[in-house]
């Protein structure tokens, strides 16, 4: 299949309006989750498109690994099942994420991802697993040049001085980590969630997202509160692992992320809001490369269909 | 039967708890008590870093947890029963191929969850930095005592070094105080299972890997194009492992060291050989370097090499 046209791409300003629309409508952001390919690829296509419906405001599609260590029993699992059942690589996940358009053939050097993800219609990516120091700022740079928002994870054990380091590689937003641990859903959010939102606050005046636990409406209105949005990962992938058939997959999720949704009217008096919806990050060389034969994990964002998703992924980087 | 030259063994075997991992697990141990850390886990493959660990942990009055593959439960049973004797506590890790990656998955889990508390006591040179060089350092007690040793005893140093490589904890250590030394030959000996040119069959890294990252380092690892991890195998469990350490990428890359791959059966001759002419009984890892140490000193007579086991 060809398309006939590449999609538009507005790239890190496709985020910034992402927020921006949420923010005129007093509301936070709400981000679901799900592994590119579970259970299987034509699934994941519907289940997307109802997560969009359901009024998803960007979505992070992760792109399925073999070692994820930093995951749960959910997301371990789901991963899992993508590989098995065929979506192993960024290629299978650009087929899926594109069903009916176009399919590059793709060189996994990651100038060339950034350039083919753009075309595509991404964002940005999450990178997890990548070095701290020149990696990633090399990683930075080569999205900064190719209009795609490298999304920095903030970690409970971070120190202030990391946390204003990747507050200046940011372009768009920052993604806050609960709580300390895997990904999975939790039945309670950290106590000291606020403080937490609050010490990265002080760093940078950029949307901040929550996620890692978040599981029903109560804990979106929490996080709405004192943040600009709510990650939502494992506890989707659940309800669809959970689902006995009766009822289609992504009507299940459709139905769940209509109900978060309604976690993310922000009261009066919600905190730490973003006073500022994107910037130019610090620290960026333009010319500077990742070495070829270098290898990174990569969450890809998508943003045609489904205004931003992301996926991460081992991307194996040979030369052209 | 070795064409005249001489085979020196470093016998790391006679250390406590019969390997060399000892020398690691009292540094990183005495590190965790310094810091302020009374929990201490650990992965283990043959079951030898989960033995030492748990040792010193009973030594220094910590709180002990041993990840392991449940295939190498099975395989390395007396082990898991030392870990127990210890005070240890040992997780079976039934995920993906249940062996010595999937037990460092495992145990990074644990620790991401329990960091404030927990010292994750990583056994080979792999991991995120700064662990490789940690390891390293620890380990390279090996190689300064093999130097002084050998000027001592054969009053010059080894034309070789040689050494079996999994993870790369032993190899490292023996090597890193030679890496200076350009007369001595490096040469690192991989598992090559069932055969390099079975896909899935073997774990030989550094001959069969591309560059990667796994498990927060980069250095070549045994995967799919698309960079997911393939399954390995190797008769001996400390040896079956997808990733390597990365200095050994590095010393492969630069040329400094050579690493070539041994097959389970050549490695069980060498097991042998060593039993029935030396009346010692090496472990199945080290057989590999010994097959290869032998072998290669019928084609090369008149050398000292000095084997790490």
């Amino acid at each position: 299949m060809k398309a006939t046209a590449a999609p538009t791409n507005n790239g890190i300003k496709g985020i910034e309006d992402a927020f921006s629309a949420a923010k005129q409508r007093g509301r936070a952001t709400l981000i679901p989750y799900i592994c590119c390919g579970y259970d299987s690829p034509k699934k994941t296509v519907d289940i997307l498109l109802a997560m969009q419906i359901g009024g998803a405001d960007i979505i992070e599609l992760g792109v399925p690994c073999s070692e994820p260590f930093a995951d749960g029993d959910t997301n371990k699992e789901s991963h899992k099942i993508a590989i098995n059942n065929g979506t192993t690589g960024m290629r299978d996940c650009l087929r899926i994420l594109e069903t009916a358009s176009l399919v590059e053939e793709y060189n996994f050097d990651v100038d060339n991802m950034c350039q083919d993800a753009a075309m595509s219609g991404a964002n940005g990516f999450l990178m997890v697993g990548i070095e701290e120091g020149k990696q990633e700022l090399d990683f930075n740079s080569i999205c900064c040049k190719n209009n795609m928002s490298s999304i920095q994870l903030v970690r409970p054990g971070s120190s202030d001085r990391r946390i204003a380091d990747l507050a200046g590689m940011a372009s768009s937003f920052l993604y806050v980590v609960s709580s300390k641990g895997k990904t999975g859903a939790r039945n309670a959010l950290p106590k000291d969630l606020d403080d937490a939102v609050a010490r990265v606050r002080a760093k940078t005046d950029l949307p901040l997202v929550v996620g890692f636990g978040i599981s029903n409406p109560e804990m979106v209105k929490r996080v709405s509160n004192l943040s600009d949005g709510a990650v939502v990962g494992s506890f989707l992938t659940d309800c669809i692992m959970k689902n006995e058939g009766k009822v289609r997959d992504e009507d299940v999720i459709l139905q769940k992320i209509a109900h978060l949704h309604r976690g993310t009217i922000q009261d009066i008096g919600a905190k730490n809001q973003a006073s500022k919806l994107s910037q130019v990050p610090l620290h960026v060389k333009i010319n500077s490369y990742i070495n070829k034969s270098s290898m990174l994990r990569v969450r890809r964002c998508s943003s045609q269909l489904f205004r931003l998703a992301t996926i991460h992924e081992t991307v194996n980087a040979r030369a052209a | 039967m070795c064409g005249g030259a001489t085979i020196w063994l470093k016998r790391e075997d006679l250390a406590h708890t019969g390997a060399h991992k000892i020398n690691n697990a009292i540094g990183q141990a005495l590190l965790a008590k310094r810091i302020g850390k009374p929990r201490i886990i650990a992965e283990t493959g043959a079951g030898q870093h989960g033995v030492a660990t748990a040792t010193i942990c009973a030594k220094l009055g910590l709180d002990c947890t041993v990840y392991m593959g449940a295939v190498d439960c099975e395989r390395q049973k007396l082990n898991v029963f030392r870990m127990n004797t210890l005070g240890a506590k040992v997780v079976p890790v039934n995920e993906g191929q249940a062996t010595l990656k999937d037990a460092i998955n495992e145990a990074m889990r644990d620790w991401v969850t329990n960091v404030r508390d927990t010292h994750y006591l990583i056994g080979s040179a792999v991991g995120p930095h700064p662990f490789p060089t940690i390891v390293r350092d620890f380990q390279s007690i090996m190689g300064t005592e093999m130097k002084a040793q050998m000027l001592d005893k054969a009053g010059k140093l080894p034309d070789v070094v040689i050494a079996c490589v999994g993870g790369g904890s032993n190899a490292i250590g023996a090597f890193y105080p030679f890496v200076e030394d350009k007369t001595v030959e490096l040469h690192g000996v991989e598992a090559a299972g069932h055969g390099i040119d079975k896909e899935k069959q073997h774990c030989a890294t550094l001959t069969k890997g591309t560059p990667g990252v796994l498990q927060g380092a980069m250095t070549y690892v045994i995967q799919e194009e698309s960079g997911q991890t393939l399954n390995t195998h190797s008769v001996s469990a400390g040896l079956d492992y997808p990733g390597v350490g990365p200095e050994h990428a590095f010393l492969k890359d630069s040329g400094r060291a050579k690493y070539l791959a041994v097959t389970d059966d050549e490695a069980l001759e060498g097991f042998k050989m060593m039993c029935e002419y030396e009346g010692i009984i090496p472990a199945l890892e080290t057989s590999h370097a010994i097959y290869y140490a032998i072998n290669w000193q019928r084609l090369c007579p008149r050398i000292r090499i000095l084997l790490s086991t």
